[in-house]
């Protein structure tokens, strides 16, 4: 799910940014360090949307870099279990199919893959696919339901199933 | 005021049981037969009154996960305490990423206990050590794909990069050859690399295919794995996402362990290609090949570390055919080397008017051919076995046979009836037994005796002059040859001709040809004086107008170069001091060196 929520971040600077451009530099700043980055509690930090508010820098002792407190808004990125999401398939093996949704990555098992759909490893590129022809490769766009996450301080990454109605491979044309 | 029921389920055996204070009418069910449960998501939503009479209606959330067997509730029925709602078989984390089950979404490092080490223990997809696999599983997936293999009349080879199918260098190379792939990686920092991929290559991962699936093993480092592969097989037809790469090895000095994982129902199919055995702790199912040299001095850039290059079974084609990696040791050097390119620059041009100014060398391997027969023979007498191990066990086949014993099998075909006395190729005092050249001997299924007999067919000498070689001038019957006719056979596992291989008089260079013989080496060791030897040689080629040709190393035969480099060397030492890095091993034949050094 996306929220568009208000973050903090402190950036570090080294001396040699004081001049003019000081505050473009902390704004440039900003965006490289928490776009595309992730935290547990938050999720993936897809876009900086507005600079709040730049408080006053802070010169550290004895080295001569400013810490500045910035506040803005971002646009994040927070998968929960249960959510059903669209996928772009990564790699399909005789152990599952792994997805990408953005950021997240998504691992499908064999028992959550609906049991008529067959893993092919003779095909190129290997496939699931059924009697109707219905199938999943690499490159192919998905819908699947997030059933369990593992969040660390860094990383997400779901587990993901296509046992349920209206989930697996989404029409060709889109 | 909000009153909390507390209702919510128990597992008595396979049966999931309500545990409730009320009565609760049930909403909709939403499991179904057959279908997984996933930790923590909704069994049924459920009404009911609280202890001031109020409706409430809630979702019923379960804490495992499994698979749903027999269904007992339905919507509207109403169900007590104790009573039992469904079937569940609970989930056996057989499949784990990142200690996430696969199938139920269950956190394993909370619930660690219960689940013993037999619990998700093997990764089976190459390139992803993080999914793992329970040994069930993982038995049977493999025996599908063991099954699959057979239907389609397959065999599994495992191939090596480096040496093998290629040849790359991250020395500096003269940067316009054709067929040298330059390409720089973002985790190396930003080093360049040089890969020559070894001549038939395409032609060999094609036709090989179709008796092989193909799995990259190698211990160069991922992102160079997949670079390779996709210079290899841009269409990943041959090997698709089978690449085993350094990151995933178990041990940084073999190969051997993480077989076990990627072949969990045993490794009877599983036939390996590597220049390199030790790394296969010498098994018996792996062929080995001739090291691919292109680039002149440059070894295996993913060498494992602590592993010496000194026990291959086959010496390495003679320093490589291109000899433009630009050596940086010394401005010298670096100044010699450019007055060589801008000399073979000028050369190509004044003599065959190179439009686009590469040069082209000439590759003369043709390893690749041999090892294909070699491969299609071992592909035949698998299946030949096979069938009739079937046709004995009346078309059960229960068990297959083993690349292990298949593969030595038809290498002892190759000298069959071929009796061996060795002269000269071993020192005296080590024993026979041990050196490379007898035991790959014996392993092409050539008898070894000590001393010369009626039934000897064949005389490995080192050297001429030997007491057995002048004994063996007696018996007709007997081929006195080069031990580089016993490489030769192994390398192509047929009986060379013997009349390629006669026995030469090497007097100039007789402790080489003695070390040759004995221990081969990997690679030639690049030589001082070369740039100095090159130049010389395009000069004088230059001055006679030859053929672009007769710019390829490789064919200045090698005593002439030999003969040639040393005088090189000598005259260098002889009025040059700064260039000492030194020959090793040829002191004594060379007595200029050794005034020198006293």
């Amino acid at each position: 799910m996306f929220y568009h929520i208000s973050l903090e971040h402190e950036i570090l600077l080294h001396p040699r940014y004081f001049g003019p451009q000081l505050m473009e530099t902390v704004k440039q700043k900003l965006f490289t360090e928490v776009e595309g980055t992730c935290t547990g509690k938050y999720g993936f930090v897809i876009a900086v949307t507005a600079i709040d508010s730049i408080g006053d820098g802070l010169i550290q002792p004895n080295r001569g870099f400013v810490v500045y407190p910035v506040k803005y808004k971002a646009i994040v990125f927070r998968p929960f279990k249960g959510e059903v999401l669209d996928a772009v398939v990564t790699q399909v093996n005789k152990v599952g199919i792994f997805t990408e949704i953005g950021p997240l990555s998504c691992f499908i098992s064999r028992h959550s893959i609906p049991p008529d759909m067959q893993f092919d490893p003779n095909s190129t590129p290997p496939c699931y696919k059924n009697a109707e022809d219905d199938c999943i490769q690499a490159d192919d766009d998905i819908r699947l339901k997030i059933v369990g996450t593992r969040v660390d301080a860094t990383d997400i990454f779901a587990i993901g199933t296509l046992m349920d109605d209206y989930l697996g491979a989404i029409g060709g044309s889109g | 005021m909000k009153m909390a029921l507390s209702i919510s389920v128990e597992l008595d055996g396979d049966r999931l049981k309500l545990k409730t204070p009320v009565p609760i009418k049930v909403g909709r069910v939403k499991v179904k037969k057959e279908f997984p449960l996933y930790v923590n998501s909704v069994v049924l939503t459920y009404e009911s009154s609280n202890n001031i009479g109020r409706i409430k209606s809630a979702n019923l959330k379960c804490p495992f996960g499994g698979t749903v067997g027999k269904v007992f509730v339905e919507t509207n029925a109403t169900v007590n305490d104790g009573d039992t709602l469904m079937q569940l078989r609970i989930c056996s984390h057989s499949v784990r990423d990142k200690d996430v089950c696969a199938d139920c979404g269950a956190h394993l490092e909370e619930s660690a206990s219960g689940f013993g080490p037999d619990a998700a223990s093997v990764s089976m997809i190459h390139h992803m050590p993080h999914l793992r696999v329970s040994e069930e599983l993982s038995r049977s997936i493999g025996r599908d794909d063991e099954l699959r293999l057979l239907t389609q009349k397959k065999l599994v080879l495992l191939v090596d990069l480096d040496q093998t199918l290629i040849h790359t260098t991250s020395e500096p190379v003269y940067d316009k050859i054709k067929g040298v792939h330059h390409f720089r990686l973002p985790s190396s920092n930003n080093a360049w690399y040089h890969t020559r991929i070894r001549p038939g290559t395409e032609d060999f991962l094609r036709k090989i295919s179709q008796l092989f699936e193909l799995h990259i093993v190698t211990f160069g480092a991922r992102p160079y794995a997949n670079h390779i592969a996709s210079l290899l097989d841009p269409g990943k037809k041959y090997f698709q996402y089978r690449i085993l790469s350094r990151d995933e090895c178990f041990n940084p000095q073999s190969k051997t362990a993480n077989l076990k994982s990627l072949f969990p129902c045993g490794d009877q199919m599983v036939c390996i290609i590597d220049d390199r055995e030790d790394v296969w702790n010498f098994a018996s199912n792996l062929i080995a090949v001739k090291p691919y040299v292109f680039f002149r001095g440059a070894g295996d850039i993913n060498a494992p570390a602590g592993l010496l290059a000194d026990c291959h079974a086959l010496p390495a084609s003679e320093g490589g055919t291109c000899s433009t990696v630009l050596s940086h040791r010394n401005p010298e050097a670096l100044r010699a080397d450019r007055e060589v390119v801008a000399c073979l620059q000028g050369l190509i041009e004044h003599t065959c008017g190179a439009t686009d100014g590469f040069i082209d060398y000439e590759d003369t391997d043709d390893y690749l051919l041999h090892l294909e027969d070699s491969l299609r023979t071992v592909h035949r007498a698998y299946f030949e076995l096979y069938e009739q191990m079937k046709h004995e066990k009346h078309g059960e086949a229960s068990s297959i046979p083993d690349l292990k014993t298949v593969i030595p099998y038809v290498r002892q075909k190759v000298l069959k009836d071929v009796v061996i006395v060795f002269t000269g190729c071993f020192p005296i005092n080590q024993r026979p037994e041990s050196a490379k050249i007898f035991l790959v001997a014996v392993s092409l299924g050539a008898k070894v005796q000590k001393e010369l007999s009626k039934e000897v067919t064949h005389l490995v000498a080192a050297r001429p002059g030997t007491a057995k070689v002048q004994q063996a001038r007696k018996f007709r019957s007997i081929k006195v040859v080069s031990p580089d006719w016993l490489w030769s056979c192994a390398e192509r596992w047929e009986k060379s001709s013997e009349a390629l291989f006669p026995l030469k008089d090497v007097p100039v260079d007789a402790g080489k040809w003695r070390a040759r013989g004995g221990v081969p080496e990997r690679a030639a060791k690049p030589e001082d004086g070369e740039a100095d030897f090159l130049r010389e040689e395009m000069l004088k080629l230059s001055r006679r107008k030859m053929l672009p040709e007769a710019l390829v190393p490789s064919l200045v035969t090698e005593h002439d170069a030999l003969a040639e480099m040393l005088k090189e060397v000598d005259d260098e030492l002889a009025d040059d001091d700064d260039d000492d890095d030194g020959e090793e091993g040829d002191e004594d034949e060379h007595p200029l060196k050794k005034m020198r050094f006293q």
